[in-house]
């Protein structure tokens, strides 16, 4: 895909404004990474729309909505904490009091199931026991109505949370796998095909050579981070897997596809930091195409 | 009213760190100092009102919730946040459907009102006089997809341009833009 610098600045700056696609234009990270003009482009153009914000008639917020907001923070945690725990609620409904109350009039007779009329003799305890018993399993019931309609308002309200912060996290991400790139790797490798498998040149597009590749591991807020992979030199068109090892054992972190020139990236974000100490690229077939072993630091003034 | 930040960014950044412990008094300062810019922002977005609080109440539960993925070293506080109600309050409008106000309606000569604090009425003058200067088709391209939320796509439906021309027009404006707020000292 052969794209002019100024189309690449008119792709990343719809990306730094967050109305473009969630996943990365392909060649556009790898660009990125090469082209310090377009690394600055994107961060100034993020930081020009928050200042653009300050163009718009200023409106006060409401009163009371800094009040409402500060109210909203401990009623959420603990919505989250009941829907939790819903068997607190019920064993609260369980230890209802169980006292008879205020002793009343009793009934002198009850009528049978043949219609007969006799005369009970019955304790007040009995009637008082008999009316708890009936008050008891109706809250019961009640109860358990109402915390069912309870907890699935909660799941609701904890999902429509979840799904939402979700969003404003892929978008964030977004905008921060372009970012990201502007700080050294924590982590890198280059990516050369094993020894052991002489015959890999042949994968290769015609006239690009033996394939190669670089991995970067990236350090990104909040433990996560992005394990970056670009390589050159695979079969055009063909699906790739990068995979990690970490303790001896490797796992599959993502796949890719290679485009017309035999080139392909991927950028893998992850949550909290794994000791990984070897990257690969694999084919579907799982034969490990590139190879190679993380080691700390950038491979040269950027890591480039 | 709108505000700019009077605080060094360390200021902002142990401010934010507090919010990520869970200070609430932190939560309120920072209220205090960026609700009326980010409500002006909704407001301007998708109207004042019930979803304007809506949003904006999003916005700071959602940094109560992740404070700790700012980071400073990357953007400003301001940046960040404009980018979390500006996500917020598209959602809102796509809920909704709601039709956008031209931006010209809140650019009458650049003027700001006597009542704005000096810091806030310099900047605001500032993003003002440049949008001003710019072409009336880039501002319009600008007021469609950063007010008013559209994508690229859909703006060029309502402009009536193909996208590579707002895709062309919105790079440009915010070069501009970009490169007069930089002479001035308002990007780092």
């Amino acid at each position: 895909m052969n794209r002019t610098h100024q189309e690449i600045q008119e792709e990343l700056t719809l990306w730094a404004l967050g109305i473009a696609p969630d996943a990365p234009l392909p060649g556009l990270a790898e660009h990125l990474a090469n082209c310090g003009e377009c690394r600055r482009l994107v961060r100034e153009v993020y930081e020009t729309t928050g200042l653009l914000a300050s163009a718009v008639k200023p409106v006060p917020p409401p009163e009371g909505l800094k009040e409402k907001i500060l109210g909203r923070l401990g009623t959420e945690g603990q919505e989250v904490q009941q829907a939790g725990r819903s068997s607190t609620s019920v064993d609260r409904i369980h230890s209802l009091p169980r006292e008879p109350g205020p002793r009343g009039p009793l009934p002198a007779s009850h009528k049978t199931k043949r219609g007969q009329t006799e005369a009970v003799r019955r304790t007040p305890w009995t009637w008082l026991w008999g009316a708890a018993a009936a008050i008891f399993v109706f809250g019961l019931l009640w109860g358990n109505i109402s915390l069912n309609r309870k907890v699935q308002r909660q799941e609701e309200e904890i999902t429509a949370w979840v799904e939402r912060y979700e969003a404003d996290f892929r978008w964030l991400r977004s905008a921060e796998y372009l970012l990201v790139q502007e700080s050294e790797p924590a982590f890198s490798a280059l990516l050369a095909a094993p020894a052991e498998i002489p015959d890999i040149a042949p994968v290769g597009a015609p006239g690009s050579g033996a394939p190669t590749g670089k991995a970067t591991i990236y350090t990104a807020y909040d433990d996560r981070f992005y394990l970056i992979v670009w390589v050159s030199g695979l079969l055009p068109g063909a699906t790739y897997e990068v995979w990690a090892e970490s303790a001896g054992a490797a796992s599959r972190i993502a796949s890719f596809a290679v485009d017309e020139r035999g080139s392909g990236s991927v950028a893998s974000p992850s949550e909290g930091q794994v000791a990984w100490t070897r990257v690969e690229v694999r084919g579907i077939d799982e034969t490990v195409v590139l190879r190679g072993e993380l080691r700390p630091g950038g491979l040269g003034p950027r890591g480039w | 009213m709108s505000s700019i930040p009077s605080r060094s960014p360390q200021e902002e950044e142990e401010l934010v760190r507090r919010i990520a412990l869970r200070d609430e008094r932190a939560l309120a300062e920072l209220y205090d100092r960026y609700a009326p810019l980010l409500y002006s922002l909704a407001a301007r977005m998708v109207g004042e009102g019930e979803t304007a609080e809506e949003v904006l109440q999003d916005v700071f539960l959602s940094v109560w919730r992740s404070a700790g993925s700012w980071d400073a070293s990357r953007s400003s506080l301001r940046a960040w946040l404009v980018a979390i109600t500006r996500h917020r309050a598209i959602d809102a409008l796509r809920r909704r459907e709601r039709p956008a106000v031209p931006l010209a309606a809140d650019l009458p000569s650049g003027a700001v009102g006597p009542d704005e604090a000096a810091l806030s009425a310099v900047l605001s003058q500032e993003v003002r006089a440049a949008l001003a200067e710019l072409p009336p088709e880039f501002r319009q391209v600008l007021d469609t997809v950063y007010f008013a939320g559209l994508t690229h796509r859909e703006a060029a439906e309502r402009l009536g341009i193909s996208q590579g021309t707002v895709k062309s027009r919105l790079r440009l404006a915010l070069e501009r833009l970009g490169r007069r707020l930089s002479a001035r000292g308002y990007l780092r």
